[in-house]
């Protein structure tokens, strides 16, 4: 009898094993069909002001800023419940955001109002897992929207801000040193070397952490080749890496940083948190990366002893091009269980409040009728850079990039390990060819 | 109630939930990644197309992958190394000794401390500018260390933190199994005028063989499992030089959208374990 | 030790080899002991600093004052560690009580029975270990979301219940030392194999027990990844994720986050003391006995 009961027990397992595994297609489709029925049926609804007595229940909010869990976002969430008392908000925030949110997603389980990363995410799954945004008078006044959407053209994510990416430096070093603000590379190659003779860092990488390093081969290659689209043309080529490519290139100003001494000391045990500490402590000189970082530069600097400064990626006296893109986003999930509070909450924070929580975040404006009130972005665009747009992966570029599962990141540290870059892109040429199916 | 009942009643009843556990939350999952690691499943999306054995052969066919297993090797090595301190420990500590339970408590403490908290303890005590470690170093004149940075010592320095996090379990676990040598045992032996020595290697050593085998398996797992520590504190890098076959794994799944393959990767792991075990068994327990 | 024996020659020799071995004894381990303390202590030091002092004095330095606790009631109050201990309490209590009780019924299955499952079973959980619980955490989800169980404490509870073969082997190496014959006097006696299960195996498993209880409540309390998956919650807080929230911005305020640190590692500790007694008690090994 045992017998019998645990091999029907084992066959149940395996065939359930195979039927979810098959089925949860059918499942899935189901769920977006009626979706889209309730949707349809109720006309116009997301373009009607939701009653603030009416909307009531529990939603979640997701975010990856573990450090605001306790400052901002609550901030946010009790303006919010200001208006809409009867909605409560669970903010969850989660240090390792990518590897949570995709097994939720992988489950149809997203939170209802969520974090989205560009880059992170292919067309596809945001088409399928997301909110379509197109419907929503405010979402027309968004730049950058192109970034998010899925592979139907539509939008499905909102930036909260804009970013461009340039060096944050410290003014105090600056004219205590008697550095003026760096137009040429040269120039900027002796800036670092000034402020590192004084005892101090000229160019923080936090290469350790990996991910700071993303603005070399993200955006700096992009202005170098004067192109927003420079990334996706590499799914054209079957041996795309050169050293003087755009991205050789790029990387090879790491090199060059990384030779002319101006760098941390030991770049690859520099992490992020403590080279913040420095910066505010005022032992880092510049850093290349976004505006988003200055509020948390501060402390004991003030706003006015930080300031923002287009990177000179050559000796040109020509204005410099940036990078300029949408910062993070936010999204609604399909499965939300109470459609009518997640809405309130995402007006609530891209359209109404949108202006503060820029603000709160350090963010520059990603909205054309809303400004945001940033004292460095004055300073930027006195150096009058060209800014390009940033332009979303596509699906051929980012199917060879996750086949070959290339790790740009990686790849700059090993620039800092080896200075050998041709060696690298080599092996990287050959994944890349493999990963076409050359 | 006839006892033949009464033991089918009993192994039903013991056995049904620990089962519907097992089935649940391991077979489930576990066929469930076996069928995919046949697929390009990206792990969300609801489609996906039949590879066959591609990433199989993808696996053993990418370099990265055997230069984290090699990183592997150090802490299987160091899980060794880990099991004879234990061993000795737990002989030390058994014998009775002035200050045991401090020696006890202090020598098991680490592994009561917190992952996140490990990791800030030593990012911080390895830090190359700002660690105490460096700071020793060069009062005495000597260089400061990259123990995080340097790619050949970085695997030594994580195996370390390893080392020292886990001795004190490996330790708890030869200490329990000695108590369940019957002391009758060791009586009778004395009586023979057995020495300490020959009390070990006859007596305590083959008492305590399921808790050796365990151990030895756990380190052999372990090793080839190693993937916190490297998560945390350096996420691989720099570049490979730390990276893990685990680590290698979920970052397939995680950024770069390849559950198939991570999939496949992990059934790897499981017969790599399997068959090394298999081995080791054969080794060590031969004759028995 | 016979008082009389040191009286007789060659017997001075063999005690100058015991103190020999005795001071060996205490150098190894007093070696490793300062390995795992040394780290420690900086981190107890720091955690009574001001802030003031954390700046100013070497981190190798005293802090002025060892019942500065500002930093812990700080780290209690803004981390919420209430809830979060509250939350890791019932973890713990369920997650080791439920293991003790599985683990010790599939242990006295496996050794006092022969079924046709008994090779599959011991097969099973040893295959369990050795895949990486990270690895199936995607499909587990699914599971979870299909009996509605994320964003609950349940989730949790049900994995750190469901493979576990550490505390399998461990009673099974001490089931194996426990006679049959015990067993069988019973069964003459009329006693149901329940009845023999909880009044003669589960006592003599005690040593077992406790140290299945320490070892099983240290692994639960410090998880993080299932604790963020399924209870990302703010009421579901538990301390290791409100330790990982905590962190968010303070991670440089070394003084607090030590606080922090020390504040998490308290309960673990207190389980380890009291549970200790029971692992440790009794036999010796070897032939020395004082």
């Amino acid at each position: 009898m045992l017998k019998k009961i645990t091999s029907l027990f084992l066959i149940a397992a395996i065939a359930g094993t195979i039927s979810v595994g098959c089925g949860k297609d059918n499942n899935a489709s189901i769920s977006t069909t009626q979706e889209a029925a309730v949707t349809a049926a109720a006309g116009g609804s997301s373009d009607e002001k939701t009653n603030p007595e009416d909307a009531a229940g529990e939603i979640t909010f997701s975010s990856n800023r573990t450090d605001l869990q306790n400052t901002l976002l609550p901030q946010f969430v009790a303006d919010f419940n200001k208006e809409f008392p009867n909605i409560k908000v669970n903010i969850e925030t989660i240090k390792d955001y990518q590897a949570a949110i995709k097994v939720k997603m992988s489950s149809n389980d997203l939170p209802d109002v969520w974090t989205v990363h560009n880059g992170y995410y292919t067309k596809d799954q945001l088409t399928k897992y997301n909110i379509p945004l197109d419907d929503y008078e405010f979402a027309k006044d968004f730049l950058y929207s192109e970034v998010f959407s899925g592979s139907d053209r539509k939008i499905y994510a909102l930036p909260q801000g804009a970013s461009a990416t340039g060096v944050v430096y410290n003014k105090k070093i600056f004219s205590e040193l008697g550095i003026t603000v760096p137009q040429t590379l040269d120039e900027m190659i002796s800036a670092g070397k000034k402020i590192t003779a004084s005892g101090r860092t000229g160019l923080a990488t936090a290469a350790k952490a990996g991910w700071p390093l993303q603005y070399y081969w993200l955006d700096i290659a992009n202005t170098i080749a004067g192109d927003g689209n420079y990334r996706n043309t590499l799914a054209e080529n079957e041996a795309p890496f050169t050293v003087d490519s755009p991205m050789g290139k790029a990387f090879g100003l790491l090199k060059a940083f990384k030779e002319a001494g101006i760098l941390e000391k030991d770049p690859l045990s520099s992490d992020w948190e403590p080279i913040k500490k420095d910066f505010r402590d005022g032992k880092v000189g510049m850093f290349i990366l976004g505006p988003w970082f200055i509020p948390q530069a501060l402390d004991p600097l003030t706003i006015d002893d930080v300031g923002f400064f287009p990177l000179p990626y050559d000796n040109e006296k020509t204005p410099k091009k940036v990078s300029a893109g949408p910062d993070v986003a936010l999204g609604m999930a399909q499965n939300t269980k109470n459609k009518a509070a997640t809405e309130a909450f995402f007006k609530f924070m891209m359209d109404t409040n949108y202006a503060s929580v820029g603000k709160s975040l350090g963010l520059l404006t990603a909205r054309k009728s809303v400004a945001v009130d940033i004292p460095f972005a004055k300073e930027f665009e006195s150096y009058s850079p060209r800014k390009l747009d940033v332009v979303s992966d596509t699906k051929a570029y980012t199917d060879i990039m996750n086949k070959a599962q290339v790790d740009y990141n990686k790849l700059a540290q090993e620039v800092l390990v080896s200075g050998d870059i041709q060696k690298a892109f080599d092996q990287l040429n050959t994944k890349w060819k493999k990963a076409m199916g050359k | 109630m006839s006892y033949k009942t009464q033991k089918k009643l009993l192994l039903i009843s013991f056995l049904l939930i620990p089962l519907l556990l097992m089935g649940l939350f391991f077979l489930f999952p576990f066929f469930r990644l076996f069928y995919m690691s046949f697929t390009d499943w990206d792990g969300i999306m609801p489609d996906y197309n039949f590879t066959g054995i591609d990433n199989y052969v993808e696996v053993f066919q990418t370099p990265d992958v055997w230069v984290a297993l090699r990183n592997n090797v150090i802490y299987i090595l160091n899980g060794v190394l880990q099991n004879i301190i234990a061993l000795l420990f737990a002989v030390l500590l058994t014998v009775k000794i002035r200050g045991r339970n401090f020696y006890k408590a202090s020598i098991f403490l680490p592994f009561i401390i917190n992952s996140a908290a490990i990791a800030f303890m030593f990012t911080f005590l390895f830090d190359f500018e700002r660690g105490p470690i460096n700071a020793v170093l060069t009062s005495l004149g000597v260089e400061p260390v990259g123990f995080l940075s340097n790619l050949k010592i970085v695997n030594f320095s994580l195996a370390g933190i390893s080392l020292w996090r886990y001795t004190g379990y490996t330790m708890i676990l030869y200490i329990a199994a000695f108590q369940s040598i019957n002391p009758e045992v060791y009586e009778s032996a004395m009586i023979d005028g057995a020495g300490t020595w020959q009390n070990f290697i006859y007596i305590t050593l083959p008492g305590i063989k399921t808790i050796v085998e365990l151990n030895l398996f756990l380190t052999l797992s372990g090793g080839l499992q190693a993937f916190v520590e490297p998560f945390i504190i350096t996420k691989g890098g720099p570049v490979n030089a730390s990276n893990t076959f685990v680590l290698y794994t979920i970052n397939a799944f995680t950024q770069f959208n390849r559950y198939g393959f991570a999939a496949a990767m992990a059934v790897v792991l499981l017969v790599l374990v399997l068959i090394l075990t298999a081995i080791q068994k054969k080794l060590i327990f031969k004759g028995d | 030790m016979n008082i009389a024996v040191n009286k007789i020659p060659g017997a001075a020799k063999k005690e100058l080899r015991y103190v020999i071995a005795d001071l060996l004894r205490h150098l190894i381990l007093l070696f490793w002991s300062f390995l795992v303390l040394y780290p420690l202590s900086i981190l107890v030091f720091t955690s009574f600093k001001t802030d003031e002092e954390y700046v100013d004095t070497s981190v190798f330095s005293l802090p002025k004052s060892f019942f500065n606790f500002n930093n812990y009631i700080k780290a209690f109050i803004e981390g919420d560690f209430l809830t979060a201990f509250k939350n890791s309490l019932i973890l713990v209590a369920v997650g080791a009580v439920g293991t003790v009780v599985i683990g010790s019924m599939v242990a006295y299955c496996m050794d006092r029975f022969d079924f046709k499952l008994k090779k599959y079973i011991k097969l099973v959980y040893t295959v369990a270990y050795i895949v990486p619980s990270v690895a199936l955490q995607v499909s587990i989800y699914a599971v979870m979301k299909g009996l509605e169980l994320t964003g609950t404490i349940y989730a949790p509870i049900l994995i750190y219940l469901s493979t576990d073969i550490v505390q399998l082997w461990i009673y099974l190496q001490f089931m194996e030392k426990i006679s049959v014959s015990l067993d069988e006097s019973a069964m003459i006696e009329g006693a149901s194999y329940f009845k023999i299960f909880r009044s003669i195996i589960l006592p003599l498993l005690a040593p077992a027990t406790a140290t299945i209880i320490i070892l099983k409540s240290v692994t639960i309390y410090n998880d993080m990844y299932t604790q963020y998956l399924y209870m990302s919650k703010l009421e579901l807080k538990t301390a290791t994720t409100a330790l990982m929230a905590f962190q968010g911005d303070r991670i440089n305020v070394q003084n607090l986050m030590s606080a922090a640190i020390l504040l998490v590692m308290i309960p673990t500790i207190a389980i380890f003391l009291f549970m200790q007694k029971y692992i440790f008690q009794g036999i010796t090994t070897g032939s020395v006995k004082e």
